[in-house]
């Protein structure tokens, strides 16, 4: 994996470059030179399958931002040794508020030279990269002031490299595209050297820094999956005698010890976990598997692993593992896609009233709320599954979207007596003349299969309708997307319609709705 | 010839068009060698070639013919 090698040459990487078309655009302001690093920047974000047309503002310390220049990705490329150090956070933090008023797209601040402080930065939807620390490994060799004047920045060519390997890879598809959710995870060679049905359980010697890894990225919400050929028994065995693993059997969401093939167990696990394989990171040590499962699953990432230390530095630079905030759904989301095997169980046997009474499924339903906005827009940035239009809006977009009179933000939590799901859908609606226009829903895949969405649903566009002041006259947006056939499925069905490619459809809202002694609350937010 | 070929090979990969041994291209018939693309061209050969151009001569050295004899002084 070229990319992410710690020792890369300028000319290797561009050799080595595919050609895409171009299908984003960044907007650099600079008051140092970001070319170097910027011409060599699409060689990483292709990894991504992000090829960008990167543009810039002259050379301008005072950051005005006059200009409205349109942009998926503003950078705030900056030198801050070219400031007063006493005003540094104070000038930088307004300026990117300034700027966050006039756009909306999301904010990179990257910055070299004086640190700042970043809880001065309140800004939403901003990210701040201190480059220092990227290029820290390179010592003296980061900079060649010798050639600040030609290159406009006193960066080195080795520190430009280093920063737009970073920049490509880890931070901004990280910012454009939707996390990754689950890592399926090999067990021999892979989180410890040896193979436990050769050397024996006792002998085999674990890679302490790698799981210590996976264990934080489990704790920010990335779901853990075992996918070994091995007896099942020996792997539980194996977690149960080594108490010197940092990861052990409950931190997997799903367990695959079996000797069937891999793709079909992965298969199995998306199924299971309700997400596409796109959003699947594999990591193997063998390379025939890792391709035999890349031949049946063409979407899937993934990672051959050979030491220890290289893995870590591939994992710790891959695209979209990077989480700014880490929400209460993530904290449980592992555990409650493990219950949901019980849940499935209880189903099995019982009626609707019966199953929501017995599982204490509770809902609330909460108009226009502000506090989870942050949530809220990474739900509309992340389902894949179950969104009918896929609006995608971003932080900004969605406050936005709170401050307009005609318009409302439904959201719906659910919990149970085995977890507390969280935020599980979103309905965004507008008042289009009489009529109520449903521009965005999206459901959590978690929450499927509960019998719930239909009641859920209609009860948000009710408090929509009441709220809106609307007839009950409902327009539906839907988009057919790579992967939303279960919004599809369920708006069909719902709705008793025919989906086209993209369309509206019309449907009269009944005023009575069987609950099926669901436990509904509202709560509303005043705007 | 070894330098040559490589000095051809950086200038096309970073210019992206084939650029021929002993080509005559330069700064001031191509357009994409502007001032940024030249200073990423040198620092290339630097890299690549383990040499270092003197500072004074950098901006001068602005066609494929110049370059190579540069980097026939230096190596």
């Amino acid at each position: 994996m070229l990319l992410f090698d710690k020792d890369i040459s300028r000319l290797k990487i561009l050799t080595e470059k595919k050609k895409m078309k171009i299908n984003k655009k960044i907007f650099v302001r600079r008051n140092h030179s970001f070319e170097m690093t910027g011409n060599v920047l699409n060689a990483f974000l292709n990894y991504s399958d992000i090829e960008a047309y990167i543009e810039y503002s002259s050379y301008d310390d005072s950051l005005t931002c006059n200009d409205l220049i349109e942009a998926d990705l503003h950078i705030l490329w900056l030198d801050l040794n070219r400031y007063n150090e006493n005003l540094l956070n104070k000038f930088i933090a307004e300026k990117v508020e300034e700027l966050r008023n006039k756009i909306s797209s999301p904010i990179l601040l990257a910055y070299i030279g004086s640190e700042i402080e970043e809880k001065y930065f309140t800004t939403k939807d901003l990210t701040i990269v201190n480059i220092n620390q990227v290029i820290n490994s390179l010592g003296n060799k980061a900079f060649d002031t010798s050639k600040e004047d030609l290159s406009g920045t006193r960066l080195s060519n080795k520190a430009c490299l280093y920063i737009a390997q970073y920049l490509g890879l880890k931070i901004i598809p990280s910012i454009l595209k939707p996390a990754l959710k689950a890592i399926v995870l090999d067990l021999d060679n892979t989180l410890y050297k040896g193979i436990i049905a050769e050397d024996g359980i006792k002998n085999v010697c674990p890679y302490n820094n790698l799981q210590k890894k996976l264990k934080d990225l489990k704790n920010k919400g990335f779901l853990l999956c075992l996918c070994s050929k091995n007896e099942e028994s020996d792997v539980k065995k194996l977690f149960t005698l080594r108490d010197d693993f940092i990861l052990n059997w409950n931190d997997f969401t799903s367990i695959k010890a079996n000797w069937n093939k891999k793709s079909d167990n992965i298969i199995e696990i998306a199924k299971e976990l309700n997400i596409s394989t796109d959003s699947i990171l594999f990591i193997d040590d063998n390379i025939a598997e890792v391709e035999n499962v890349k031949a049946f699953i063409n979407d899937i990432h993934t990672i051959i692993t050979t030491e220890e230390e290289k893995t870590l530095r591939i994992l710790d630079l891959y695209p979209c593992l990077m989480k700014k905030n880490v929400s209460n759904e993530d904290l449980i989301r592992s555990k409650d896609i493990q219950l949901n095997k019980q849940r499935k169980e209880i189903s099995k046997t019982l009626s609707k009233s019966e199953y929501f009474k017995k599982l204490e499924i509770k809902i609330e339903l909460t108009l226009n709320d502000k506090n989870n906005i942050n949530r809220i827009s990474e739900l509309l940035n992340k389902t894949n599954q179950f969104i009918l239009s896929y609006k995608r809006y971003n932080l900004t977009e969605t406050e936005k979207l709170l401050n307009f009179s005609n318009t409302c933000i439904v959201t719906a939590k659910m919990s149970d007596k085995l977890s507390d799901s969280g935020i599980i859908a979103i309905l965004i609606a507008k008042k289009n003349n009489t009529d109520l226009y449903v521009d965005e829903l999206t459901f959590s895949c978690r929450a499927l299969g509960r019998n719930i969405e239909d009641i859920v649903i209609t009860k948000m566009l009710q408090i929509s309708i009441n709220y809106l002041k609307t007839s009950n006259k409902i327009l539906i947006n839907y988009k057919k997307g790579p992967r939303n056939i279960p919004a599809l499925s369920w708006l069909s069905s719902y709705t008793g319609e025919v989906l086209q490619d993209k369309g509206i459809i019309i449907k009269q809202l009944t005023k009575d709705l069987e609950t099926y002694g669901l436990d509904i609350k509202e709560v509303t937010y005043v705007k | 010839m070894k330098n040559k070929e490589k000095l051809a090979e950086i200038l096309s990969v970073l210019l992206g068009q084939n650029v021929e041994i002993n080509s005559d291209i330069s700064m001031m018939n191509c357009e994409v060698w502007d001032s940024m693309k030249h200073i990423e061209i040198i620092t290339t050969l630097e890299e690549e070639l383990g040499i270092s151009f003197p500072i004074e001569d950098i901006p001068n050295l602005t066609s494929y013919k110049l370059l190579a004899d540069e980097i026939k002084k230096l190596i």
